[in-house]
């Protein structure tokens, strides 16, 4: 239930009118520069604890074999297949390693939802950086069973979508026995069923997604501990709210992939530049832009809790509370005279 | 298995015997020059779609061209492999056809097929009641691929002999080459075939084998074909039809002519009239066919420097020129837009195999694209007409296509103008062309882009680094998958979905382009497993990889090195030896004695030595060069001036000038492991760019695994390699074959650059799952 002393209420600033939710969403979130460093900087930390032993394997096996610049723009055939066997106990390491920095990165996720939420819940006057721990830590474990959960609707989502029900579809349209489409006359018809499959898995993914989003600000707004319930209410939430729950998380979706493709498209031209024997701006550039992709990607993420809690405001009904004085006349401070009582105390 | 003599591993091959004979164990495969038999061959069969039914009668007439009295006749009756679970070829593939498992149950599932003997009649008398089932490879009883007929007077040599089959089949499901797939038909090995019957060695007529293909006599080839009039104008076949097809009421009658009458009269360069030694035909209702044709002239002006190449090999005299040949490519109409590509490919193989094979002796060649799920049929070659296959939305970086149908246009020199039994001897088309196509493709295309596909979609470039996950406990980690412990539940919150996988990482910001050099690419197939197998009969390989690298693989990059073995004006002279094999054996039976044979000769040189210890062993080479360079120290210490006089301390010990520069004394240690000796070059680099080249022979490899190569200089050597041109593609490991002074200093951020750029997109998304 709710606790009185850890209340939060939203900041003025959620519920501003006029701009469309996710625009709002994105300035309210780009206006934290430190939140948002702090959340590229810790994606960047564990892709460089996985990236830094690769320099070490490639220092070592270039050494002294291989002309310098003739291995910069690509890697050729022979060094690929002559490196295979050398690349063995590093691939290996990298895999185990990554799969620990997944587990730290999806963790991290969630310490950093709780500390947005935190931020957009309550006004922090200048101590956004201590709020965003306070908020990390708060609901951290919360948000750790909606990982869960989300984990375990995406389990279900890839079942229907690529198991039983989608190959009983498709042995029901097409004849398909388990889900094999060479029975079909064209190509691209199956390839038209292929994209039909994957795309919705895609939007699954992204209703799942969002789902997510909801309720862990569902959790933070009321301030609840079960991540089911909360989970159970917002389906219904979206069911009820689908396109005012859904259109600015679209939205921003479709920012994070325009940023993307503007990066990309610098990055292509940086990478075509690379070729010439110790020329190292080409390479900084491209870290730079490696950085510069998390950095608005973070930005991006933020906005996400931002325009939920904006929807959330005014779709989530507010719990009852319990009123503190519902038995007694009086206030904090002051005396309190009990309603029905014969005798009266003083509360300090 | 070790490097091995020629002669200890012809005789090993002798004592394996491989049997499919009826007389006599004879020769190894790698023996005498074969007989050239000639059989002419006349069809008549018709096709029902009612129970997939294709009737028909075949009438050989073979002349007995060998130094034998002959007792019997064997044929091949190939659809038989996939009559039933235990065939050889079902047996060896553990009852899958290209990766498919045949269905089981009743005679009502649609893979099966098989064929029917009614009767035989040899010199106007029947002789069904003499049939023998042949099993000359297995001694399987249930393989019934090969049947042999006794002669009721056995045939003298010289003598002809006219045998009339009638046959009835049912069209197995396209699995393997041949078959149906709804309307659409690729009909090959599909009548009862003679086999080649070679002197001293009896019926060379093997069963039809999970990784072998085909042997045949020389001859022509006049078929009718009957066939429901959905059908009509929309068959095609090896050689060329005689006339439209005829409508008779619901039936439509096609006739074909292979080789067609204007090519039977027509004789090569080399004076040979063209034959073929199979036939094939194809039919859908829904083909586009597309016609096209290569002219020699347009390409001889697009790549001037192959011609001049090969001209300046061959000799200025030497007409390399080549005939016009009309291309017909039969589209899906799904993917008629691509037939371009498809022309395109065939011209490619027309062009440079023309160059250096001679040129291609039929008036017209046949591609087929088959339809989806007839993809099965794809990637084979029949005279004058092969399949490969079309794929939607690939793009011609990639080669998809150009890769297969160069390579089966490719088999129209290497198996259709010069055969070969590939049964016994792959090598000799398969290795040929594995080393003609990367070389053409790589002319005409450039080096093949790695692409990734989503959802069927292809985005330019690699990623090179691994993500997370791998082995229960990683992928239990990553959150990819959970086995719940005894209930046979499988957790699995992030699968493989292409569009989700795009967003996951980010391939236009994280991947690399990618592109592998063909002729590398077969080295790094080579490399799989460079000492499983020598080369040996297709059926006799360890498995299907050593198959692969042994009749594709290993012979291209041996080819492909040769002229790194046969050193200054090598080129030339490889191409000098392939020209004179393939004109010696153009429409004839080549072995590998005579390759080695003709090679020698045309090349110039004896190398049977190479072949010897490359095809007929296992053995590898890997060299490996060290350099040390130190400043040579000034001569100084304890001297005695005379004999039995004292030592006394000099900080000169020889009386001359000082250098102006110091000099410094550069070490290069070359060495060798595995069994192969092959001379190469050692070459090393001075800082005033001058360099030193020498030879380390075959003779000194013989004799020391390594070699050192002093020299005093006041120059600096700023690099040294051994193989410095790469003309060797056998090379284990080739990093250790160079050595530079200056290290690349960028690289390493470069890369590390990529994998973080990699493992931030991936990372980001899997926290997005957290939060």
């Amino acid at each position: 239930m709710a606790d009185s002393v850890h209340q939060v209420e939203p900041s003025t600033s959620i519920a501003i009118p006029g701009r469309p939710v996710f625009f709002r969403a994105l300035i309210a979130t780009f206006g934290r520069p430190p939140i948002w460093i702090i959340a590229a900087g810790m994606t960047a930390l564990l892709a460089l604890i996985s990236a830094a032993p690769w320099f070490t394997w490639f220092d070592s096996v270039l050494a002294n074999r291989y002309a310098p610049g003739t291995l910069i723009r690509e890697l050729s055939e022979t060094f690929r297949f002559d490196n295979l066997v050398a690349s063995g106990p590093q691939t290996v390491a990298a895999r185990g390693s990554g799969a620990a920095l997944a587990l730290a990165a999806m963790l991290f996720g969630a310490f950093q939802a709780g500390g947005w939420l935190q931020i957009f819940l309550e006004r922090t006057h200048g101590h956004s950086v201590q709020r965003f721990f306070h908020g990390g830590s708060r609901f951290f474990f919360r948000f750790v069973r909606v990982l869960l959960l989300t984990l375990l609707w995406l389990h279900i989502a890839g079942w229907l979508v690529y198991e039983t029900p989608w190959k009983w579809v498709m042995s029901l349209f097409f004849g398909a026995v388990d889900g094999n489409l060479e029975v079909l006359t064209s190509e691209l018809t199956a390839r038209r069923v292929v994209w039909m499959q994957d795309g919705l898995y895609a939007c699954l993914f992204c209703l799942i997604s969002a789902w997510g989003s909801f309720t862990r600000t569902r959790l933070a707004l009321q301030d609840t501990n079960s991540a089911v319930w909360a989970g159970v209410c917002t389906w219904w939430t979206l069911m009820r709210h689908p396109l005012r729950t859904l259109a600015p998380l679209c939205s921003l979706l479709f920012v994070d992939g325009a940023l993307l493709l503007g990066v990309a498209l610098l990055a292509r031209l940086l990478q075509s530049g690379l070729g010439a024997a110790g020329d190292w701006m080409p390479v900084l550039f491209l870290f730079l832009l490696d950085l510069l992709a998390l950095l608005l990607r973070s930005v991006v993420r933020g906005a996400g809790y931002h325009a939920a809690l904006q929807v959330s405001v005014q779709v989530v009904q507010p719990l009852p509370r319990p009123d503190p004085w519902k038995h007694a006349i009086g206030g904090p401070g002051g005396p309190q005279y009990p309603i029905g009582g014969d005798e009266y105390g003083v509360s300090l | 298995m070790g490097n091995r003599g020629w002669g200890a591993w012809t005789i090993l091959m002798a004592v394996l015997a491989i049997p499919g004979r009826s007389s006599g164990g004879g020769p190894g495969p790698y023996g005498p020059q074969v007989d050239q038999p000639r059989v002419d061959t006349r069809i008549a069969a018709a096709y029902r779609e009612e129970g997939r039914r294709l009737d028909g009668s075949v009438t050989q007439v073979w002349t007995n061209t060998t130094q034998d009295t002959v007792p019997d006749l064997w044929f091949h009756l190939y659809w038989n492999a996939f009559s039933n679970n235990q065939s050889t070829f079902l047996s060896e593939s553990g009852g899958k056809l290209r990766s498919h498992s045949v269905t089981p149950g009743t005679e009502q599932d649609s893979e099966w097929g098989w064929q029917r003997v009614t009767s035989v009649v040899v010199a106007g008398e029947e002789r069904i009641a003499s049939l023998r089932y042949r099993q000359p490879d297995s001694g399987s009883s249930l393989d019934k691929s090969v049947f042999s007929i006794e002669l009721a007077h056995p045939l003298a040599p010289g003598q002809t002999v006219e045998v009339s089959v009638r046959w009835e089949s049912r069209v197995p499901r396209l699995r393997r080459r041949t078959g149906y797939k709804d309307d659409f038909l690729l009909i090959a090995q599909w009548f009862p075939k003679l086999g080649v019957y070679q002197s001293g060695r009896g019926w060379n007529c093997h069963e039809f084998h999970e990784r072998s293909e085909f042997f045949g006599n020389w001859g022509t080839y006049d078929v009718e074909l009957d066939l429901p009039a959905a059908y009509e104008g929309h068959v095609f076949a090896s050689g060329v039809p005689l006339s439209p097809s005829e409508r008779q009421g619901e039936r439509v009658i096609a006739r074909f002519q292979a080789p067609s009458a204007s090519d039977r009269a027509h004789a090569d360069a080399q004076g040979h009239t063209p034959l073929v030694h199979d036939f094939a035909w194809t039919a859908d209702p829904d083909v586009k066919p597309r016609r096209a044709t290569f002219h020699f002239d347009e390409w001889r002006q697009r790549f001037p420097d192959e011609v001049a190449r090969v001209q300046n090999a061959l000799g200025k005299e030497r007409d390399i020129s080549l005939s016009d040949v009309e291309v017909w490519v039969l589209m899906q109409p799904e993917h008629e837009v691509l037939w371009k590509r498809h022309y395109e490919a065939t011209c490619t193989a027309l062009f440079f195999y023309g160059l250096w094979f001679g040129e291609y002796p039929y008036e017209r060649v046949t591609l087929v694209d088959p339809p989806w799920g007839g993809g099965q049929a794809g990637g084979m070659e029949y005279p004058t007409l092969f399949t490969c296959g079309s794929s939607l939305f690939v793009p011609e970086d990639s080669q998809t296509f150009e890769n297969v149908a160069v390579h089966e246009c490719g088999h129209q020199f290497v198996y259709g103008v010069i055969a070969n039994n590939e049964f016994e001897e792959a090598w000799l088309d398969e290795g040929f062309n594995s080393w003609a196509d990367s070389e053409a493709l790589l002319r005409r295309y450039g080096p093949r882009m790695a692409n990734t596909e989503y959802s069927g979609l292809h985005y330019p470039g690699v990623t090179i680094f691994p993500i997370g996950g791998g082995g229960a406990l990683g992928d239990m980690i990553a959150g990819r998958a959970l086995d719940v412990p005894f209930t046979g539940f499988k957790f699995q919150p992030l699968r493989a979905s292409g569009f989700v996988d795009y967003w996951r990482d980010q391939p236009s910001l994280a991947f690399v382009s990618s592109y592998a050099d063909q002729r590398w690419a077969d080295r790094s197939d080579y490399l799989r497993d460079p000492a499983g197998d020598p080369l040996s009969a297709s059926w006799r390989y360890k498995n299907g990889e050593t198959y692969k690298i042994g009749a594709y693989v290993k012979p291209a990059v041996v080819l492909r090195s040769l002229p790194a073995v046969l050193g200054p004006d090598g080129d030339a002279r490889l191409l000098r030896g392939m020209r004179r094999y393939a004109d010696a054996l153009r429409f004839r039976h080549a072995s590998t004695v005579d390759f080695v044979r003709e090679f020698n000769a045309g090349a110039g040189e004896d190398v049977s030595w190479y072949f010897d210890e490359t095809f007929g062993g296992t053995g590898t080479v890997d060299w490996k060069i060290e350099v040390s360079e130190q400043r040579v120290a000034d001569p100084m210490g304890f001297a005695q001036d005379d004999v039995g006089g004292p030592f006394e301390f000099q900080d000169r010990l020889e009386k001359r000038e000082p250098q102006s520069e110091p000099e410094n004394r550069l070490d290069i240690l070359v060495s060798r492991t595995g069994e192969l000796c092959l001379p190469v070059d050692v070459r090393w680099t001075f800082e005033d760019k001058t360099s030193e080249t020498v030879r380390w022979t075959r003779d000194e490899q013989q004799k020391s695994r390594w070699k050192r190569f002093t020299r005093i200089s006041t120059k600096k050597c700023v690099s040294a390699a051994i193989d410095p041109d790469h003309g060797y593609f056998l090379d284990l490991n080739m990093r250790d074959n160079q050595w530079f002074k200056a290290k690349d200093i960028v690289a390493p951020w470069r890369w590390t650059e990529r994998a973080f750029s990699r493992a931030s997109h991936w990372l980001f998304f899997q926290g997005g799952l957290g939060g």
